[in-house]
């Protein structure tokens, strides 16, 4: 976990740069686009959903369909979507069995900060459109 | 006579376990067997064929989740939000790769949602939504690769 952790904090630094650049985010949610059906969904369990509700928000986001996010809420959730999509974190994602173990960690870690950004996104999703 | 009594005794002891420990497990699920339920599956058969009666229930529903809270759904409330927009594609024609049954599931637990007279009335302080919720966690279970195949369309296609 603390390894974790730490690994996580690069993907932050990245994630920084990351949330004042349309560019970056546009790049960011094609690669996660392209790899969307080659993750796999069980390590992660109900948080699949949440990891999809983050890919449509920074879309939006990017998009300028929606800016309702606090800086920090938008770079936790910019720094996990980078440190799924990363074939070489901790725990390299090619390794059977435990690779996505690492990442289901972080991943329910930026749930738990982001729950409430990720559930009002989703209700403007269901109305505002 | 002495010895069909013997008999009973033990058989008559045995059936009032069982019966105590079926009503424990079947107790959290007593909302998949409630009127309510029915009337939602029921309901939903006729709605599944009709796009504006899709339209009217998508949009109760989702303005009934944007007010309840949102605690008692835990980590299927994401799905919940899917299937909502799931109707919403369906109705307007954009997403059809759902199966009836799975359509069937989804449109059922949206009825039960959107019912304030529930099994557990919706208006009840803390308990109003756990029967909602098990129905949902029900549903969500049900046609969960559908959902996730939702998703990964979104993503995707536009």
């Amino acid at each position: 976990m603390q390894d974790a952790i730490a690994a996580f904090a690069k993907a932050l630094e990245l994630a920084k740069s990351f949330a004042k650049d349309p560019e970056a985010l546009r790049a960011l949610f094609r690669e996660a686009m392209r790899k969307a059906k080659s993750i796999p969904k069980e390590p992660f369990k109900d948080l699949c959903g949440y990891f999809q509700a983050m890919l449509r928000l920074i879309r939006a986001y990017y998009r300028g369909d929606y800016r309702d996010v606090r800086l920090v809420n938008l770079v936790i959730i910019i720094g996990a979507i980078i440190y799924v999509l990363d074939p070489w974190d901790l725990i390299p994602d090619w390794i059977p069995g435990l690779g996505f173990a690492d990442d289901a960690t972080i991943l329910a870690f930026a749930v738990q900060k982001t729950r409430v950004t990720l559930d009002d996104f989703a209700i403007w999703e269901s109305t505002a459109r | 006579m002495s010895k069909a009594t013997t008999k009973s005794k033990p058989r008559a002891r045995q059936t009032a376990v069982t019966k105590k420990v079926e009503r424990r497990v079947r107790q959290p699920k007593a909302a998949l067997r409630s009127e309510a339920f029915a009337r939602a599956l029921a309901d939903a058969k006729v709605q599944a064929n009709n796009p504006e009666r899709l339209r009217a229930l998508f949009e109760e529903a989702a303005r009934k989740a944007a007010a309840v809270p949102k605690e008692p759904f835990e980590d299927s409330w994401p799905y919940i939000q899917a299937m909502l927009r799931l109707i919403r594609a369906y109705f307007r024609g954009e997403y059809r790769n759902v199966s009836h049954d799975d359509l069937l599931w989804i449109i059922t637990g949206l009825n039960y949602f959107v019912d304030p007279f529930d099994l557990i009335p919706d208006e009840v302080p803390f308990l109003g939504f756990v029967d909602d919720a098990t129905v949902m966690q029900f549903a969500v279970g049900r046609t969960r690769q559908t959902l996730d195949d939702f998703m990964t369309w979104e993503i995707t296609a536009f």
